[in-house]
């Protein structure tokens, strides 16, 4: 097997006790360099509970840079990987949702291709008319932006129940904080996010 | 969709990945490897697409292949070369020129220091007056911006493009620097490609990235390799006569002797300690002789366990290896006088050049000649300090080491066995 990332053949020893356990998708190097980015921090954003797992730098941004933009679709195994245990406790989980205009670009949602993975059922309720890239908006054009998103049409039935926002990378947090403005509409019970990487800078 | 890049260019492939029978091929690098390539579904159906070069650009079963279509035309490019060539030099900067015009490939056998770069500028310029196309490629990334800035230094009015990882300076693409993943985006386009130190990771472990080579060359066009270290199978690819070695550092000066002391520091480091005459060398090179220290080690396990006991008595101490963040700051602060003893890896066996510096070597019964050589040539490089020291410590003598100094006496000598 080769390290999703680096491409370098994953040497593992094969014993009685792990020969059923699934195959490693990235080398302990590699590995090494996405711990050394680990935060595992929760925050309190607009009233949610925000878990972001990595800092955006590092391997982390050039492996979602290659994910995205440069069409490596197999990296969503590698995110699926990390997020599986934060996905329980809630009975709703939203994505959020790309434009048409990126989705026929990039060819898939990069939330959604995660949560495929892992074969988790999520509510894909959501509809964005954004026309710019998010990685194309400056601090200021993100503040001054409308808010993008629309629920779409159809019984949704969020009332009362446990939402989870799912994202990509966490920058202002005014694309969660879109989200949630919608969402609150229908009176969820609670909204939490969580959010595979929290970038730093702008 | 438009992950490939988007560049003003033929097609030379219907797609990127083709299946045959049941097996992928990515017809841009040449991937066959199975768990190198991904197969998934998305707004348009089904698609694979190649793992191995996604980094460049994404090769793919829907999309077309395009390289760039190559610009021709002759340029007078004037270059200033900052000191002058010594007879050895001269001789293979004519040999190279030669070659280009009769069209076939040449290996400059040259030591580490030899100048080799300086002795490719008249054949470069030779070539671009008859519109040839010139590459100058190198497997080290290190090294790559080092070159682009020595010929752009030479080659005032050249447009000179800068292809790598971290940086795309792109002009015509008549006369261009890049490593040899860079080179996927190209097939058939120069006539002259100078191939340094062809013998460096990654060109020797990977069979594709050979090609890669080939494949950007044109068909009438030559491959000049320079480097101080050949493999057996590239000095078997070209003709006896087509071996052109120089023997001399650019300095005249003689290569420096390693010498071998029998010890096994492993053993000593277990007791966290260092065999007494290792200290004694080291201890003599910092004060008096006021040199800067290259410690190699096979094996980045050893690095902390040997800056440990360095620094019970050392200050100023170091660690280095591919995988360190901090490579490029640590250079840097050994350049400025921060640090004394860098305790290494391979990952500077090539490339680097530092004045006043003497070389150890620790356990060399790991390293082949190759690696010796090179790594013995951090020492004496510069005019103003032509002798270093160089101390191997070996637990016992191997074929590695005998024909390091072997090859080493072989230069001295004026004279090396092809």
């Amino acid at each position: 097997m080769n390290c999703l990332y680096c491409h370098e053949i994953i040497i593992e020893n094969s014993h009685l006790v792990n020969i059923f356990q699934k195959q490693s998708l990235i080398c302990h190097r590699c590995l090494d360099e996405y711990e050394a980015l680990r935060v595992n921090e929760k925050f309190n954003f607009d009233d949610m509970n925000v878990h972001v797992l990595f800092n955006y730098e590092g391997i982390v941004k050039r492996m979602l840079r290659r994910y995205k933009f440069q069409g490596d679709a197999v990296q969503s195994k590698v995110i699926a990987m990390f997020i599986k245990s934060h996905l329980r406790l809630y009975e709703i989980v939203v994505p959020v949702p790309i434009s048409d205009v990126r989705l026929k670009e990039r060819g898939f949602n990069q939330v959604t291709k995660i949560l495929d993975e892992l074969n988790v059922k999520y509510t894909d309720c959501l509809t964005s008319s954004r026309v710019k890239r998010q990685s194309e908006m400056s601090k200021i054009d993100r503040e001054n932006e409308k808010n993008p998103f629309s629920l779409k049409d159809g019984n949704l039935c969020l009332k009362n129940k446990s939402i989870l926002i799912v994202d990509d990378i966490f920058t202002t947090g005014e694309t969660v904080r879109q989200v949630a403005e919608i969402l609150r509409h229908e009176q969820p019970k609670s909204m939490d996010v969580l959010t595979f990487s929290i970038s730093r800078k702008l | 969709m438009k992950f490939t890049r988007n560049i003003d260019a033929k097609v030379y492939a219907e797609r990127g990945v083709v299946k045959d029978r049941y097996k992928y091929k990515c017809l841009r690098c040449g991937n066959y490897k199975h768990t190198l390539f991904c197969t998934y579904t998305d707004y348009y159906g089904e698609v694979t697409y190649c793992l191995r070069c996604v980094n460049l650009g994404r090769s793919d079963s829907r999309t077309p292949l395009r390289v760039i279509e190559p610009s021709r035309y002759r340029e007078l490019i004037e270059y200033k070369l900052s000191f002058q060539l010594n007879n050895e030099q001269q001789y293979a900067q004519e040999r190279i020129v030669q070659a280009i015009k009769h069209r076939h490939d040449l290996i400059i056998y040259a030591v580490t220091g030899a100048g080799k770069t300086e002795i490719t500028f008249r054949g470069i310029q030779f070539a671009r007056s008859l519109g040839m196309n010139v590459l100058f490629v190198s497997p080290r990334v290190d090294v790559i911006r080092e070159i682009y800035l020595r010929l752009t230094d030479a080659f005032k009015d050249a447009r000179i493009d800068l292809l790598y990882s971290d940086e795309k300076i792109e002009a015509d693409f008549v006369f261009t620097v890049s490593t040899v993943h860079q080179l996927y985006n190209f097939r058939n386009h120069y006539d002259v490609i100078i191939v340094d130190e062809v013998d460096a990771f990654p060109l020797t472990k990977d069979q594709l990235l050979k090609t890669q080579i080939d494949k950007a060359k044109t068909d009438s066009g030559v491959i000049i390799y320079l480097t101080a270290t050949p493999e057996a199978s590239l000095m078997r690819k070209v003709k006896k006569e087509n071996i052109v070695s120089i023997t001399r550092r650019y300095h005249k000066e003689p290569l420096v002797m390693p010498k071998v002391y029998y010890t096994n520091i492993k053993k000593s480091l277990k007791k966290k300690q260092l065999p007494e005459i290792f200290l004694k060398r080291l201890r003599e090179s910092l004060a008096p002789r006021n040199r800067k220290i290259f410690i190699f080690v096979p094996n980045i396990d050893l690095l902390i366990p040997i800056k440990e006991v360095l620094n019970k008595e050392f200050e100023k101490v170091e660690t280095i290896f591919s995988g360190d963040p901090l490579r490029k700051e640590k250079i840097d602060r050994m350049r400025r006088g921060e640090i004394d003893i860098m305790i290494t890896t391979t990952i500077l066996e090539r490339g680097v050049t530092f004045k006043r510096l003497d070389v150890f070597v620790v356990h060399g019964e790991y390293f082949d000649d190759t690696s010796l050589i090179q790594i013995a040539g951090r020492a004496g490089r510069k005019l103003e300090d032509t002798k270093g020291n160089v101390y191997i410590f070996s637990k016992y003598n191997t074929r590695g080491i005998m024909k390091a100094r072997e090859k080493t006496f072989q230069f001295n000598r004026g004279k090396v066995k092809l």
